[in-house]
């Protein structure tokens, strides 16, 4: 019996003791929602967003306005030395289970990125879902110290921003790391990463002045794809094209599409629940992009008789005409600007003839890409004109 | 073995299913990606269908001398001393397929949650824990074992329903570009590491089975279960993950988990959805004790040998595998050969019994 308390008592202290051993409580943690990383003298600048617990204690005392977010940064050699030399500055140990974004610099991006996918693909701590983006025109500090009216943490603002892009605009790809790094060791995909820029530069973006007024204040914008080759960057797509990318990669969720119905004036059209896929075709060794989805008719500066089917199909040959147009010529112009495969056509064709892939894999970049052909199918359908039955235009 | 160790059929196949699933974890997982690539469910299926040739052996093993365990049964089949030789290499065997399961176990733990915290330290609170729960026996044990199976499968199929609407089937393609050959080597894979540990469970004699009518049944049904299970199981993660990543993550298992966001506001809880691997490594573990420990057999001292054995498995762990490099290399390369091993002595008994029964 005695026997019997004593494994009992030792059984339950180690359980107690295992439960405390290196226990960390919340308050001793700097919770991070951002990383930056610039290049630097000695390396990698290393920058870090933080979330300032001590502003809600102390606004509700004295009333003041405090930043939402810290900015700690460090360099070094390397990025874990630069993120763990940060306790000196910072009271608490940086936490990046939490993070929202990390943002490269265009510098650190076009000398390659593989030491950045080392060193967060390694870490347990962090959670992989977290969004990836590029400094563009700027550098990652700047960015992150940027206090954005609105949201009040500049990385949520980014990450907000990109899912409400992504459902009505569709410009913007949802990268997460885990996504960069499938891209990233598939050898048939290229690399991209949506990039973001301040659309000016004060000296107040990263004070209070900035969030106080209501225009002429800095403002991070998304502006345009990073595209990759090799893992370095080697240029950008705009706004534009990346939408049409995104048709490729059948990312689309609903966007606008304009296009000219009169000489002059022009047809606003939204498509919802698109739908975008890119397939090879075996026979005739081609890529065929097919794009379905339903249209509205929101904005119409002509006259086209919307009563009678015949304009209903004219305006969907219009919207179909300019999305096949536009798909093809991006398609063209990228490949001999870029002669990148970031569209991943050669993935698509290694999933569908693998025969085929073998034969054009070794010489896809001298002669496979350039000469492949591609077809662009666009489907949408009309189905709603808005509030009204007829043009305004047919008094 | 005495009578008063009854268990239920039910109880048998909870037990089949939990040492079939835990070897599927890491290591599992990863020779079979490393084998078969994108076609690895093919390789489990083919596999399926020679873990039931397997488990015919082993029921026509389990049905001879239905009152005796596995080593006994060798020992009357091949006389003492061949018998005691076999038995001496099944019991090495059975070790090192426990130092797998403890070895997967800490890692596991020690990498993805308590990265900061001993190994040992953490060896030693599941050693703990499996002293005590194989001291109580093989009733209490396959009892649990039966209550963490339905926990279990609740936790499986909230995974799989939180993972399902996400799978790419493009993640699968192409199929079998390389032909039926690393489907083949996968497929044996498979057996090796998930589905030849069963033969544990023929330590516990047919007759201490409450429902042994529906014995051989009920063990068909349970690997049947099991392969089920680990096909789906690789689906989501592959589906989900694709092939590069799955076959980068040491843990893609539970990697996977983190994507799941059910209704839109339930994150981050892979770390519960986990606790099912958890529970059957622990659950093998504490088979391969019983296992040894009846082996050597002396019942005054159950509880000590019992005890040596954690010892002997725990510092094995710790000191086999110096990495997790060299833990994967060993699995990949060696431990084929241990199961094949395992099988030839199943083989030879069957034959054995065979002949017997022929010549009687």
């Amino acid at each position: 019996m005695r026997l019997k308390k004593i494994k009992l008592c030792f059984l339950f202290s180690v359980f107690f003791l295992s439960g405390c051993y290196n226990y960390h409580e919340l308050s001793e943690l700097s919770i991070t929602t951002a990383i930056g990383i610039d290049k630097s003298e000695n390396g990698y600048k290393l920058i870090a967003q933080v979330m300032n617990i001590q502003k809600k204690n102390s606004d509700a005392s004295s009333g003041g306005n405090t930043p939402e977010v810290i900015i700690y940064e460090n360099e070094d050699k390397s990025l874990l030395n630069a993120l763990r030399h940060i306790v000196l500055q910072a009271p608490k140990k940086l936490y990046p289970s939490h993070l929202d974004i990390l943002l490269i610099s265009e510098d650190v991006a076009k000398e390659g990125l593989e030491d950045i996918f080392e060193f967060f693909f390694r870490d347990p701590n962090v959670r992989m879902q977290f969004n990836v983006l590029i400094a563009k025109g700027t550098t990652s500090e700047e960015v992150l110290e940027t206090l954005t009216p609105g949201q009040a943490v500049s990385s949520k603002n980014i990450v907000d921003s990109q899912e409400t892009d992504a459902k009505y605009l569709g410009t913007s790809q949802l990268i997460t790391f885990e996504d960069l790094m499938d891209m990233y060791l598939n050898p048939n995909k290229e690399i991209i990463i949506p990039a973001a820029i301040l659309n000016t530069k004060t000296s107040e973006n990263n004070s209070i002045e900035n969030i106080e007024k209501a225009n002429d204040n800095t403002k991070i914008i998304l502006d345009s794809t990073g595209v990759f080759k090799d893992s370095k960057l080697i240029g950008y797509i705009d706004n534009e094209e990346s939408i049409y990318l995104n048709y490729i990669k059948g990312e689309v969720l609903g966007t606008l599409i304009i296009c000219e119905c009169d000489k002059g004036n022009y047809l606003t059209s939204e498509v919802k629940n698109i739908k975008s896929t890119a397939n090879f075709d075996k026979k005739e060794k081609k890529i065929v992009i097919e794009v379905s989805g339903d249209g509205n008719i929101n904005e119409m500066n002509c006259y086209i008789d919307v009563e009678k089917d015949s304009g209903i199909e004219k305006i969907e040959k219009l919207v179909n005409d300019e999305v096949e147009k536009n798909i093809n010529k991006f398609i063209r112009d990228s490949i001999s600007k870029y002669n990148s495969d970031f569209f991943s056509f050669l993935d698509i064709i290694y999933k569908s003839d693998y025969t085929y892939y073998k034969t054009i894999k070794d010489n896809w970049y001298e002669s496979g890409l350039k000469n492949l052909k591609f077809e662009v199918k666009s489907k949408i359908k009309i189905t709603k004109k808005g509030n009204v039955l007829r043009d305004i235009y047919d008094k | 073995m005495t009578s008063e160790n009854k268990i239920d059929a039910l109880q048998l196949c909870s037990l089949i299913i939990m040492i079939s699933l835990s070897g599927f974890l890491g290591s599992g997982f990863y020779c079979l990606i490393k084998a078969a690539l994108t076609n690895g469910y093919l390789s489990i299926v083919i596999g399926g269908a020679i873990a039931i040739i397997i488990a015919c052996l082993l029921l026509y093993i389990a049905n001879y001398e239905i009152e005796l365990p596995i080593n006994e049964k060798i020992n009357k089949l091949f006389g003492k001393g061949i018998g005691v030789i076999l038995n001496v290499i099944l019991t090495i065997l059975v070790f090192a397929i426990g130092v797998f399961f403890t070895y997967n176990l800490n890692n596991f733990i020690s990498s993805q949650f308590l990265s900061e915290t001993p190994i040992t330290f953490i060896a030693i609170v599941f050693a703990l824990l499996l002293l005590y729960v194989i001291n109580k026996g093989i009733e209490t044990l396959s009892r649990v074992a039966l209550l963490i199976l339905v926990l279990n499968l609740i936790l499986y199929v909230i995974a799989i329903f939180g993972l399902t609407p996400t799978i790419e089937l493009d993640n699968f393609l192409p199929f079998m570009k390389d032909g039926l050959s690393k489907p083949l080597i996968g497929s044996l894979y498979f057996v090796a590491i998930n589905i030849m540990p069963v033969f544990l469970l023929l330590i516990i004699p047919k007759k201490n089975i409450v429902d042994e009518n529906h014995y051989n049944k009920f063990v068909i049904i349970s690997i049947i279960i099991s392969i089920v299970l680990i096909f789906f199981i690789f689906v989501v993660v592959v589906g989900n993950l694709g092939i590069y990543l799955a076959s980068s993550y040491q843990y893609p298992e539970y990697i996977v988990l983190k994507r799941i966001s059910l209704f839109n506001f339930l994150d981050r809880i892979e770390n519960m959805l986990v606790i099912q691997w958890i529970f059957a490594l622990c659950l093998s573990i504490c088979i391969v004790v019983y296992y040894i420990s009846n082996t050597i057999k002396k019942k005054k001292h159950n509880k000590l040998i019992n005890t040596g054995i954690i010892l002997a498995l725990l510092i094995a762990s710790l000191y086999s595998f110096k990495n997790n490099t060299i833990f994967n290399e060993f699995i990949y390369y060696y431990f084929p050969y241990v199961s094949l091993t395992i099988f030839i002595i199943m083989l030879l008994c069957g034959i054995m019994i065979f002949i017997k029964r022929r010549r009687t």
